[in-house]
């Protein structure tokens, strides 16, 4: 049972130089899928000094401009000035074609429970899902009101209403706990870097009325757990010594892995997410975990759920499932366990096939993956993502109640 | 005669007879219609004989019909007129200029005399503005006496070319090396302090050098200078309000100069007239589609070349249309003239071996000065006399400075040149063979080195099925009897039919080889037709032209109408498949009209963008057949409802033997580098059909300011990419440069006017013979006559074996030379009196020395050179461990050289008799080294034979002659100081000469055998 404490999560904007490379990678997985939907890829992606380096490794029975999806990526992120842009930065693209792995090619719509069997994990890796009632998306609310902030950071950014910031930005929440449950707003962080290409002669003062009333305000508008007189709020410029953005700090792909999961709340996988097609269970398992952890809360089996999912080698079932509720489940863990076993989608082929994996980024406009990348891959509600929703709560409350 | 077919005010169309068929009537009627004031505008076409006109809305057709009947009148006298005085009935009047041609010296100074020409945003101007910034008047032109005010003002069209070397450079050059200033000071001393004879041996052999150098690098230059295109550009200019041919030298700012298919545009104009004029700028822009040019001005001021559609360039071929421009800019103020500059910025560079010879040579000359006051001080000390110390330590300092070397670095050189000239490589500088065998990194352009540079149709989809074509189309089997008789016979009938009939591409079969004259895609359309079987000229004549639709801004295809019996029109359509697809009701499918619907159409898009994907330029193919009579001015509206054929792609193919040329470099460990303007998936496509990055993942660079980035980074980045993608050709030379400091040993092929400034920076720079450009051709270091790649693999292996061969020869002469030194450096040290006497040490170097290091240097091409990777430049030529072994082999020979001396001494005391036996064991010895020094590898134990080098063993016969000779002839025995020897002796010289080079054989090191 937690008890008093200090919980702080981080976000960051889609403008940082790691979830750029993040949003890239997973901006080539989605055209690959557009175009072959039983294509592997995965694509790494590393940002410094206005070199943007691709190592793409794909088996696919198709070709695409890897460059110019990278250049997309950065112009549409905001990145459009003289010293760091889509058109004027260089890429250098690795590329490695993978013979086609006909195991690996299967249309999983047309499978049968048999042969879904037969499609095997390739490697062993342990998948954590969580969900809490701490919020309505039931995420916990550090890392739930980070994203906020960083999301208001963006808007103010692409709305005008504060035009001379760059895309670059960084914020921090600190929520203080009493009994296990949010209580107050103890310190918030924003971290800004004000572009180049604008004459800022605003003062520090000024910059910080503007932020906090265009940021930190709306970010809190219909929040239960506000910042209060004693909150401690820190608008600081990053200064990187020059410019904003890559030219200032490098990014890579996969390096923000708590920005994409629980902002270090609960559990996670050590690997990263982002650029990985859906036949990696790394990837994939973490949002069935999630789907099963948020399913258990939504039916009101428990306020904190941890589901953790062991995938073996050569098996096509989870090797193992625990669940954890942190002493606050109505019914006991195995039987949650079991219930998870049987109605939930673990085996990669059922998860492909359930969230349609491979389908997605050829139905949703301007890629699915893509979206991912930026302010979580759980816990969203902007965006339709299949393991979010509650279809199952009501099939286990009926079971284990 | 004339007949009017349409009017509306301001505009006739008339159907002059006269007119088809014959450019000449048209290039005459439009010189002179523009000279008119009533019309304003017209559009001649011989191939329908038809003439649009547009004029002043005042004036009557019947004025405008009666001018034109007089100018038809005026022709055909003229042609008459010309064709009885025995002159070709053209009209273009070959008038050369009064004066005599100026000669090339004169344009020279006319051209370092000249002024600036300024510089304006022309394609912002309006015609007129143009016109009259310049100075000119569209109809007349410049007047003569104008046009040679200004050709004075303004200098000569011609670009600054790089002077050759003259033979008095080219000889002085020869003697500007420190050896052969050595050599002329020790000559220089021998000569004052009386020994003639010596002077005069040893500035024989600095003689012979010069004279060979001389010879072969005259011989070299002059062959380069050859290849210099020696045909005059000419140019079609107005002046005077005649319209003449000139030597394109003359033109200056203002001329009006006319723009035919097939010429080189002379000079920068802005163009003020065009009919569909289209121009071919790859010299310039690495751009292989022609672009279509316009007069209208352009509003933005900061364009790149490329956009400039309103300007011609000097050195650009116009492809189709006409058009009229005014010069602009001339000689060294054109774009071309730029890069020109930019080439004489890009600095020259020395290669490796070069430089080490060179610090070879100064590190020998000091050690040998050393050596030689050594000796001459210690011998002063003991007492000998000043003169002969001078002379013995003279002889010592020119036994240790191998003569030959430089004789045998420029022969090596030279030889290989003429070998290479053979194989039609034609080599500019002697360094270049160097470079050849040294380089490490190959960069290879792709338009033109790695593709054909010509459209050809690759894939043919049809009827829902896709046809790969490997062979140029003879995959196709037509029945075309039975698909003339009806075109919905088979959709690749229908496809090819409609490609040919809706083309503009001339068919031109004046002697064997029939011509295409048209763009590069019509062409290749026409081509593939031909391939497949179709009787172009059959088919063209059995469905008559009747009107031409031409592609516009709005409008991606064009249609052509043709006659068909039973009075139809057949409407034949091409153009871009996604507008196509979307004229199109129906599609053909084995011979089956199928109606298509969003599904289809969806499926035919991707095709097209699965064919676009591969780098492949698509048009497609459809068609409908319509009653006649039709309304031409409403031709438009008869295309819709068509009935879909195909899509047909083309590429510009990648040159059969470059797979393989790719794998023998990479054996060789050699690295290719491929540069192309192609976007990343196209780059990556052809780059892995290659093979490029060998065992490698292929990494491509794709960017747009490379110079932007640290140097570093771009340092570091540049020796690991594959492809460098969307590349400019200022690119080029950043990446040559960068390579180069990486490390590398850069060798980069080109063909057009942006390579040159990266073809002389780089260590090899390579330019294509009967493809290239006169620029390219001037700066590159390598030419390769046939455009045969697989023929430089070759050169590389040959500069391999020169390299390897003037190592052999190093060897040999520094190994003999050090068992000279030892052995006359010991004797007078230990005070055992000589072993060697000057003259014998004279000998040896003069006459031993030469030949054999010479027809080492002349050693075959070894099997495995082109199976190692290149040499390390930076590892010296001659290094600790070869100065190890070499000493070893010369401390083996010295060994057994004294040995044989002190067996002398203790049988005959001091004297000539132990002298002889030192000398002629110690020559002996040398001459049998040289076949170890053969090879590295192989020893004359080794059961593997070296391919036969005749040139040596005339060498090692022929001075074991000559040591025979010098021993019976008995002037040259007293000069030698060689007395008689008996039988014991010579058993002892005998054993004293084999047994070095069986021990140094024994010892050799053993390299790795894979």
């Amino acid at each position: 049972m937690r008890k008093d404490f200090v919980f702080t999560s981080h976000s960051v904007t889609d403008g940082h130089p790691d979830k750029l490379c993040d949003q890239i990678s997973d901006a080539i997985v989605d055209r690959f899928l557009q175009q072959d939907s039983q294509a592997s890829v995965v694509a790494e992606c590393a940002i410094s000094q206005a070199i943007v380096f691709l190592a793409v490794q794909f088996g696919a029975n198709l070709l695409i401009d890897i460059p110019n999806i990278a250049r997309n990526v950065i112009n549409q992120v905001g990145y459009t000035g003289p010293n760091f842009s889509g058109k004027t930065c260089t890429a250098l693209t690795s590329i490695q074609e993978l013979p086609l792995d006909t195991q690996d090619r299967f249309d999983e719509d047309a499978l049968s429970d048999e042969e879904m069997d037969r499609i095997k994990v390739r490697n062993n890796a342990n998948c954590f899902g969580f969900a809490c009632d701490q919020t309505p998306s039931l995420m916990p609310l550090p890392i739930h009101l980070a994203h906020k902030l960083s999301r208001a950071l963006s808007l103010a950014r692409i709305k005008g209403t504060v035009p001379y910031l760059s895309p670059d930005g960084k914020t921090q929440v600190g929520v203080e706990y009493r009994d296990g449950r949010p209580h107050r707003i103890q310190s918030i962080v924003i971290q800004y870097c004000p572009s180049e290409d604008y004459n800022l002669n605003l003062s520090k003062k000024r910059i910080q009325e503007e932020l906090t009333e265009t940021v930190v305000r709306p970010a809190f508008d219909n929040e239960p757990v506000a910042p209060d007189h004693k909150t401690r709020i820190y608008i600081r410029k990053i200064y990187y010594g020059h410019g904003c953005g890559p030219t200032a700090h490098s990014g890579l792909t996969g390096r923000k892995t708590a920005v994409d999961t629980y902002g270090e709340y609960a559990r996670q996988s050590g690997s990263a997410l982002s650029g990985k097609d859906p036949r990696r269970t790394d990837r994939i398992g973490a949002y069935a975990a999630r789907y099963a952890a948020k399913n258990i809360v939504a039916a009101g089996l428990a306020r904190e759920c941890e589901v953790q999912i062991t995938y073996s080698i050569g098996l096509s079932a989870p090797a193992s499932i625990q669940v954890e509720t942190f002493g606050t489940g109505k019914v006991e863990e195995e039987r949650l366990a079991k219930a998870i076993m049987k109605h939930f989608p673990l085996r990669p082929a059922e998860i492909i096939r359930k969230f349609r994996l491979r389908k997605l980024p050829r139905e949703v406009k301007g890629g699915f993956y893509r979206k991912l990348a930026a302010y979580g891959q759980v816990g969203r509600t902007d965006i339709g993502i299949p393991w979010e929703r509650g279809d199952m709560a009501d099939l286990l409350r009926e079971e284990l109640l | 005669m004339l007949r009017v077919i349409s009017t509306v005010p301001g505009r006739v169309r008339f159907k002059v007879p006269e007119l088809y068929r014959s450019r000449d009537l048209k290039y005459f009627l439009e010189t002179h219609l523009l000279k008119s004031d009533t019309i304003t505008d017209f559009k001649a076409n011989e191939l329908t004989g038809s003439l649009l006109v547009r004029f002043k809305h005042e004036t009557p057709t019947d004025r405008i019909a009666q001018e034109i009947t007089d100018l038809i009148q005026k022709f055909s006298e003229e042609n008459h007129n010309n064709r009885k005085n025995g002159q070709p009935s053209s009209l273009v009047k070959r008038k050369r200029l009064k004066q005599e041609d100026i000669s090339k010296r004169k344009l020279r100074q006319l051209l370092q005399d000249s002024g600036q020409q300024p510089s304006k945003p022309w394609h912002q101007l309006s015609t007129d503005e143009v016109l009259k910034l310049v100075g000119s008047d569209p109809h007349k032109g410049l007047p003569s006496r104008e046009a040679e005010k200004r050709l004075k003002q303004y200098g000569p069209n011609i670009l600054p070319e790089e002077a050759a070397r003259s033979s008095f450079q080219i000889l002085m050059d020869q003697f500007l090396t420190v050896p052969v200033g050595l050599l002329a000071a020790a000559a220089g001393l021998s000569l004052v302090t009386g020994g003639v004879v010596d002077a005069i041996a040893i500035m024989t052999v600095v003689g012979i050098n010069a004279v060979l150098g001389f010879v072969t690098e005259s011989q070299s230059e002059k062959t380069i200078h050859s290849l210099k295109n020696l045909v005059r550009p000419m140019a079609i200019v107005v002046r005077d309000g005649e319209t003449k041919e000139i030597g394109a030298e003359y033109l200056v700012p203002g001329d009006i100069i006319l723009l035919r298919p097939g010429h080189y545009v002379p000079a920068d104009g802005r163009i003020i007239h065009a009919e569909r004029l289209t121009i071919d700028e790859s010299a310039l822009t690495g751009e292989s589609v022609p672009i279509l040019k316009t007069p209208n001005p352009i509003k933005d001021d900061q364009i790149p070349i490329n956009d400039m559609v309103n300007i011609c360039f000097m050195g650009t071929l116009v492809t189709g249309g006409q058009g009229v421009a005014v010069v602009v800019a001339t000689g060294q103020f054109t774009e071309m003239g730029k890069i020109h500059a930019l080439i004489g910025e890009a600095e020259n560079t020395k290669t490796p071996m070069e430089r080490e010879l060179d610090t070879l040579g100064t590190k020998l000359v000091m050690a040998s000065s050393i050596l030689c006051v050594g000796v001459f001080g210690l011998g002063i000390l003991r007492g000998n006399s000043f003169l002969y110390m001078l002379k013995t330590s003279l002889s010592l300092a020119v036994a240790a400075v191998p003569e030959g070397l430089p004789t045998v670095a420029t022969t090596t050189l030279a030889l290989g040149i003429k070998k290479m000239r053979e194989n039609h490589i034609l080599i500019r500088t002697m360094n270049a063979v160097e470079a050849l065998g040294a380089v490490q990194v190959f960069c290879m352009d792709k338009t033109g080195t790695i593709t054909e540079n010509r459209m050809t149709v690759v894939e043919l989809y049809t009827g829902n099925k896709s046809i790969t074509l490997k062979k140029m189309g003879t995959e196709i089997s037509i029945s075309w009897n039975k698909a003339l008789d009806d075109p919905a016979f088979t959709e690749e009938a229908a496809t090819l039919i409609i490609a040919v009939l809706c083309n503009e591409s001339e068919l031109i079969e004046n002697g064997e080889t029939p011509r295409l004259n048209g763009t590069p895609t019509e062409n290749a359309l026409i081509d593939l037709a031909m391939k497949a079987g179709m009787d172009i000229k059959q088919v063209r004549k059995r469905f008559p032209l009747q009107k031409i639709l031409y592609r516009s801004e709005n409008r991606n295809w064009m249609a052509s109408f043709h006659q068909m019996e039973h009075n139809q029109i057949l409407v034949a359509v091409k153009g871009s498949p996604s507008e196509v697809v979307q004229l199109s009701t129906h599609q053909m499918i084995q011979g089956n009209l199928v109606e298509l619907n969003d599904n289809s159409r969806e499926d035919l898009l991707i095709q097209n963008e699965r064919m676009a994907k591969y780098g492949l330029r698509n048009l497609a193919t459809a068609y409908k057949i319509i009653e006649g009579p039709f309304n031409k001015d409403e031709a438009d509206s008869y295309v819709k409802e068509l009935i879909f054929t195909g899509i047909v792609g083309m590429a510009d193919p990648v040159r059969e033997e470059v797979p393989r040329f790719i794998e023998k470099l990479h054996r060789a460990g050699i690295k290719t580098v491929m540069i192309t303007g192609d976007q990343a998936p196209t780059a990556y496509a052809i780059g892995r059909s290659i093979n490029i990055s060998g065992d490698e993942p292929l990494q491509i660079l794709d960017s747009v300011s490379f110079s932007k980035l640290d140097k570093e980074a771009r340092v570091s980045i540049c020796s690991r990419v594959h492809v460098f993608a969307r590349v400019s050709p200022a690119n080029k030379l950043e990446i040559v440069e960068a390579l180069k400091e990486a490390g590398y040993i850069v060798a980069m092929t080109g063909d057009g006017v942006n390579d040159s400034p990266a073809l002389k920076a780089a260590d090899l720079g390579v330019a294509m013979g009967a493809t290239g450009t006169d620029v390219a051709r001037e700066v590159a270091d390598v030419i390769v006559e046939d455009d045969n790649l697989e023929t430089l693999v070759m050169a590389v292996a040959q500069g391999r074996t020169i390299n390897t061969n003037v190592k052999k020869s190093l060897h040999f002469l520094l190994a003999t030379n050090m068992s000279e030194i030892m052995v006359s450096f010991i004797g007078n040290v230990a005070g055992w009196g000589q072993p060697l006497t000057e003259m014998q040490l004279l000998w040896i170097n003069l006459v031993t020395d030469i030949f054999p290091g010479l027809a080492l240097s002349m050693e075959p091409e070894h099997e495995e050179v082109m199976e190692k990777p290149p040499r390390n430049p930076n590892a010296p030529l001659v290094g600790e461990s070869e100065l190890k072994t070499w000493g070893r082999e010369a401390g083996v020979m010295t060994a057994t050289s004294l040995g044989a001396y002190f067996y002398g001494i203790s049988r005959y005391g001091l004297g000539p008799r132990a002298s002889t036996l030192s000398f002629l064991s110690l020559t002996a010895s040398q001459l049998l080294h040289c076949l170890s020094c053969r090879s590295d590898d192989t020893t004359i134990f080794s059961h593997e034979t070296l391919p036969p080098n005749p040139h040596l063993n005339l060498a090692l016969w022929g001075t074991f002659a000559l040591q025979g000779v010098a021993m019976f002839i008995p002037g040259l025995r007293s000069l030698l100081g060689i007395s008689r020897l008996g039988l014991l002796d010579m058993a002892v010289v005998g054993a004293a000469s084999t047994a070095p080079i069986l021990i140094n054989e024994a010892l050799k090191p053993k390299g790795d055998k894979k």
